[in-house]
């Protein structure tokens, strides 16, 4: 059975219109959280994953890698000035999917090897992605 | 999860891949007649890869963690029957970088690219791709 946009996020409307890139199995929504569209970004040995993974589990790896990155926790999911921000989803304690937010205000999300969306925050909520287990903020270098 | 029913992939007490699931006209087609015993053709595995491949593909898009998406049972037919359509994988990859570098790794039990290109899907795929010429495994 085919795993539909309804079924895996029921929250999410009019998804043909939030599409903002093709499919591409090159990277997912990891990566494209920390704008990467090269890399295939996990806490496995299959994929990237920058730094060393050790004894961790999923979720403690990606806790370190938001520290050693520079992240911060906060509980404000909106625009702050001179901040970046990215929300981690976890189901059932495991991260499923991270998505960053945009100067517009919504979220932009790789939906694993398919395409990219603009949302707001929870259209992702569901049974696939579980919910939002943090946000996180980190001042905006200038490169 | 859920899986459909029109093909279904296992390995049989020899170790040899089985495939049902084909309409009869095409299963008496391939037959060995003189033994009564159904023996695949490349076309059927060829039937099959692509069956299972969109299988796993859609049921696995919108997941970003590998050892989920390669945890699914489609991905497991996919290394099973990788032996016998390798030439087709490898023009899939010369066709676009894709996730079926994983499918490869297990089926021949490799990894023809350095820890740090890990992850690079593209430089993955062509690692593969040049694994292929120099066995011999392209179309």
């Amino acid at each position: 059975m085919e795993k539909s946009f309804e079924q895996c996020f029921p929250n999410l409307e009019n998804v043909h219109q939030k599409k903002t890139s093709e499919q591409d199995q090159r990277y997912n929504c990891i990566a494209w959280a920390f704008k990467d569209n090269r890399r295939f970004w996990w806490p496995s040995s299959r994929a990237f994953w920058p730094l060393d993974i050790d004894q961790l589990s999923e979720l403690e790896a990606f806790e370190q890698w938001f520290e050693h990155d520079g992240w911060e926790e906060t509980q404000l999911p909106t625009l702050e000035p001179n901040f970046e921000k990215v929300a981690l989803f976890t189901k059932e304690g495991k991260p499923t999917h991270a998505a960053r937010l945009l100067e517009s205000g919504y979220w932009s999300s790789k939906l694993g090897g398919d395409i990219d969306i603009s949302h707001t925050l929870n259209e992702l909520d569901g049974p696939l992605y579980g919910s939002v287990l943090r946000i996180y903020r980190k001042p905006i270098q200038d490169t | 999860m859920t899986f459909g029913s029109s093909v279904h992939s296992t390995v049989d007490g020899t170790g040899r891949y089985q495939i049902y699931g084909f309409d009869s006209s095409e299963s008496r087609s391939s037959s060995s007649k003189s033994s009564g015993k159904y023996t695949q053709s490349h076309r059927d595995f060829v039937r099959a890869f692509y069956a299972v491949l969109r299988r796993w593909q859609s049921e696995t898009a919108f997941v970003s963690d590998p050892d989920a998406k390669t945890r699914h049972k489609s991905f497991e037919a996919l290394v099973g029957l990788a032996e016998h359509v390798t030439p087709l994988i490898i023009s899939e990859l010369q066709q676009e970088p894709s996730l079926l570098v994983w499918v490869l790794e297990d089926a021949f039990g490799e990894r023809p690219y350095s820890d740090d290109q890990v992850g690079d899907i593209e430089a993955m795929s062509n690692a593969w791709i040049a694994w292929a010429e120099r066995n011999g495994k392209i179309l």
